[in-house]
């Protein structure tokens, strides 16, 4: 017998099946034009695929992640002179990093004293594990284990330990979707470094995202730090991406500091909230963002209550 | 009785297998954009289940695991979906003859099939990202899902049991 993917069998049935294979049709039309839109209707959907996935792939993935690290361990051990060699250089140079900083850790506090300034920490940090990605080739995506129940907002930073890495983008109970840096669909204001020069990181599938719209683009040079600028509000500022790596045609190329390849687990940088409200206390946000708090003055309500 | 059991099973190896091509697609051994892409299982499910139990794998079927790979990949939702569908109902009249044909015909069926899928995906998702995708990492995926059928196909036939024909399936 022959199998007609629109319909088989004799003419009721048959018919039945075309309809039912066009409503198909035209709801993945409606879906596409949703999702090319980005349509907020889409995110139940989202979250219910990320939340049973999530921890199926933890699972299945298991076994190949050990049969790829052990592969990893025997590459390494093999290559374990070169290795020390390298570190050992490594050492020599950090060796007198760790001056410098003492130094200017030192000097950073005696400031700070004299300045009577006491900064409170203004962010928590997550720990989360890389489960599933997107496969790269339409979409450069990472699936964590970390989502609403452990305190993930969307927007959240997602930082590999030094580098910031992309953000959250689709949240499930227990599970998180990171957009990365490189993703097509990846906007980033950021600071290049020294020279404070304003611009637009924006991911385009390759390696090596390109910054857009500088503000001084004669001033860039190869070397110069990239991070995150605060601009939008997303990205905290300072948080490193990067460094200016090339500048050809015209078009200036950064190599992400973020090291993609040993990426098993992240760290989310969440923006503390430390405001404690009263119940009768009035909430105030300012124009510049900020937010403080008012207390309602009894005494004076006491009064003009003629008491 | 015994033919609603057997197409209960069927359904139910049909859509377990799909979805666990999809986890295996997305399963993480490399990160980011330096990594090798990952073969496309689910295009490989998707096809297997055309040329050897095509009562199941019918237009709604299609859309469903096209869905739940755009979901669970995070692909721009509805991109995979309507390029799998479009692929399925364009290569129809193809498949019925090289159904009991040797599996290197069957890999050349599938070859087009998986070229048409990823040429409609890549021209969806520039229309939604209004900018031209780069192609590399497509043609490396693509290359990837291609080298890989056998293997599935081959693997999938012995476990299964499945003959050449596709009536005489488990």
């Amino acid at each position: 017998m022959t199998y007609r993917i629109l319909g088989n069998g004799p003419g009721f049935w048959r018919m039945v099946g075309r309809g039912v294979g066009v409503t198909a049709l035209l709801a993945a039309v409606a879906i596409y034009i949703l999702g090319a839109t980005s349509d907020p209707r889409l995110q139940p959907l989202r979250e219910i695929a990320l939340d049973i996935s999530a921890p199926v792939t933890e699972v299945v993935g298991a076994p190949l992640r050990f049969v790829r690290r052990s592969a990893d361990d025997v590459g390494e051990f093999l290559d374990l002179a070169a290795h020390n060699k390298q570190l050992r250089e490594d050492i020599v140079g950090l060796s007198r990093w760790r001056e410098v900083a003492l130094r200017l850790e030192a000097e950073n506090a005696q400031l700070r004293a004299l300045n009577k300034v006491t900064l409170a920490p203004r962010f928590d940090y997550i720990t989360a594990q890389v489960v599933g990605n997107s496969g790269g080739a339409f979409t450069q995506s990472i699936t964590i284990n970390a989502g609403r129940a452990q305190g993930v907002r969307p927007g959240t930073v997602v930082m590999d330990g030094t580098a910031a890495i992309g953000r959250v983008v689709a949240l499930g109970q227990n599970a998180a979707r990171v957009v990365l840096v490189t993703d097509a669909s990846s906007r980033i204001p950021v600071l290049l470094q020294p020279g404070d020069i304003r611009a637009l990181l924006i991911g385009d599938s390759t390696a090596r995202p390109k910054l857009q719209f500088l503000s001084t683009p004669g001033k860039v040079t190869k070397g110069q730090r990239v991070l995150t600028s605060n601009h939008g509000g997303v990205f905290p500022k300072g948080l490193p991406l990067g460094t200016v790596d090339a500048l050809v045609d015209n078009v200036v190329r950064v190599a992400p500091s973020a090291d993609f390849r040993q990426l098993e687990f992240v760290r989310l940088v969440i923006e503390r909230v430390d405001l404690t409200i009263d119940s009768d206390a009035v909430l105030i946000v300012r124009s510049d963002g900020g937010v403080e708090q008012e207390k309602p003055d009894r005494e004076a309500d006491g009064q003009e209550n003629g008491e | 009785m015994k033919a609603l059991w057997s197409t209960f099973w069927a359904l139910t190896l049909v859509l377990t297998t799909s979805f666990l091509a999809i986890i295996l697609s997305h399963v993480a051994l490399e990160v980011g954009p330096v990594s090798t892409p990952w073969p496309r299982f689910g295009i490989i499910i998707v096809f297997f289940w055309m040329i050897h139990r095509p009562d199941m794998m019918t237009v709604p079927m299609v859309f469903m695991v096209g869905l739940a790979q755009d979901l669970i990949l995070g692909d721009i939702a509805g991109a995979g979906v309507l390029s799998l569908m479009i692929a399925t109902i364009l290569l129809d009249r193809m498949l019925p003859p090289i159904r009991t044909m040797p599996l290197v015909w069957r890999w050349l069926g599938f070859a087009a099939f998986a070229g048409l899928v990823f040429a409609l995906e890549w021209i969806l998702t520039s229309a939604a990202r209004l900018s031209v995708q780069p192609l590399d990492p497509v043609f490396v995926q693509g290359g990837m899902t291609f080298l890989v059928y056998p293997v599935i196909s081959i693997a999938m036939r012995q476990f299964l049991r499945i003959g050449r024909t596709p009536r005489r399936a488990f």
